[in-house]
């Protein structure tokens, strides 16, 4: 999850608090100590308390992917890790792949979904929407609502990962529709103007609205469990 | 992020069944077993356990690998045994009779103990005893970043990353990495941003 760290004028700097809130971890800021949950992006408790962070978006995907998509890309700089932290790397690849649901197990039972599906999720402050991965990538374009929000959901294959776009632009709602790939990009056809889209950014790449960008939505990529616990009421696409 | 969440994973039946199985010894080593020890209220159980979460502020230092054990050395001997209980990171079973404590009063913090369980999982309000406390680990502040052709071993083309465009900067940190870390304060162009996992 990536946040921005300017908070009223302020630029906070987090470190971890060593304490777990719901399977999610707790970081802390050194301006206020107050502590914030990493997953709702939310100061839980102290000075801040219910101040919250903007979202920023981010994808997972793997290397090569990315690189191909953004061959301008910098990449962190990485150094050797400690032995203990070694194990605790080993120790998280088998978490991916068994079924137990975080360290503390759930809070929420929710069996609509199996505890680890991959869900991209979106909420605000009256709606939580989750998305099952493998339904938007079999469905590649989802035009849907929550609350007064219209949004769109692009698959976008290249890098596996899925995005959430504000369907209003221009003063016009829109709808899409996939029509797979031109010159190389994934693209999406709106059914109001004809326009051409890039799945991966917005961006209107051919048509009227050329140039303009659809608003990205605070979105991310958790497991079922994970976004139950922390959105009980969420509805499901 | 609690997709990483530690591997460390125990179940909620394990635990409970410690705790019959520790309450059952603290019953038969003390047959005459007084009353007075057992009343455990829940105001009591808010004093001890609030006082801890409230008064250790985090460290302000934000780039140091200090664990903060410091402090909880300075809470009070019952607290410290009721706060260990779920700390899986070395200790995946906790004992809590291995410490020096009387006798006398196992069954009272077994008590507790199955007190701070259910607080833990009773999937209530963001309360103090909600609080899980795991090992702290370094956060990262004003990383370096390489070109793609120069990308370390962590960045193997089947390797996850996190990436983020933003600003017309685009970045990855590759997942591996940031389960070791977890907490990155970077920078985009002028905006601050907190990348976590």
């Amino acid at each position: 999850m990536v946040y921005s760290r300017d908070i009223r004028g302020k630029e906070l700097v987090f470190g971890h608090s060593g304490r777990v809130l719901r399977n999610a971890l707790v970081v802390y800021d050194s301006d206020s100590n107050s502590l914030w949950s990493q997953f709702v992006g939310e100061a839980v408790q102290g000075p801040y308390t219910g101040t919250k962070l903007e979202l920023i978006p981010s994808m997972m995907t793997t290397w090569a992917k990315w690189k191909e998509e953004y061959p301008d890309t910098l990449a962190l700089q990485t150094k050797e890790v400690s032995m203990m932290q070694k194990m605790m790397q080993t120790f998280n690849a088998s978490y991916y792949t068994n079924s137990s649901a975080g360290m503390q197990g759930e809070f929420v039972e929710d069996d609509r979904l199996s505890d680890k599906e991959l869900v991209i999720g979106y909420a605000d402050d009256q709606n939580s929407k989750a998305y099952q991965l493998s339904k938007i990538a079999r469905e590649k374009i989802i035009n849907d609502q929550i609350g007064d929000v219209p949004v769109t959901v692009f698959y976008h294959s290249g890098t596996s990962s899925s995005k959430l776009f504000d369907r209003f632009i221009m003063g016009e709602e829109l709808t899409f529709k996939s029509k797979g790939f031109i010159e190389d990009i994934e693209v999406a056809v709106d059914d109001q103007t004809g326009s051409t889209w890039n799945t991966l950014n917005g961006q209107c790449i051919n048509g009227t609205l050329e140039g303009a960008y659809l608003q990205p939505l605070p979105s991310h990529l958790s497991y079922w469990f994970a976004w139950t616990d922390h959105y009980p009421s969420t509805f499901l696409y | 992020m609690v997709l990483s969440t530690k591997g460390y994973a125990r179940s909620k039946n394990t635990i409970i069944t410690l705790c019959i199985a520790l309450l059952c010894f603290g019953c038969g080593d003390q047959s005459s077993g007084s009353g007075t020890e057992n009343t455990y209220t829940d105001s009591q159980s808010v004093q001890s356990i609030s006082p801890e979460v409230t008064d250790t502020p985090p460290v302000v230092e934000v780039a140091t690998n200090e664990p903060r054990i410091s402090k909880e050395n300075k809470t009070p001997e019952s607290v410290i045994t009721v706060t260990k209980e779920p700390q899986p990171t070395e200790t995946p079973k906790p004992q809590p009779t291995a410490t020096p404590t009387p006798q006398p009063t196992v069954q009272k913090y077994v008590t507790r103990l199955i007190d701070k369980i259910n607080h833990v999982f009773s999937n209530g309000n963001i309360a103090d005893s909600d609080w899980f406390k795991g090992a702290s680990q370094e956060a990262l502040l004003n990383p370096s970043f390489v070109s793609a052709e120069k990308a370390g071993s962590y960045f193997g083309d089947d390797d996850l990353v996190i990436g983020i465009d933003y600003n017309g900067v685009q970045k990855a940190y590759p997942r591996k990495y940031l389960e070791v870390y977890e907490v990155i304060n970077d920078r985009f162009e002028d905006e601050a941003l907190l990348v976590t996992y």
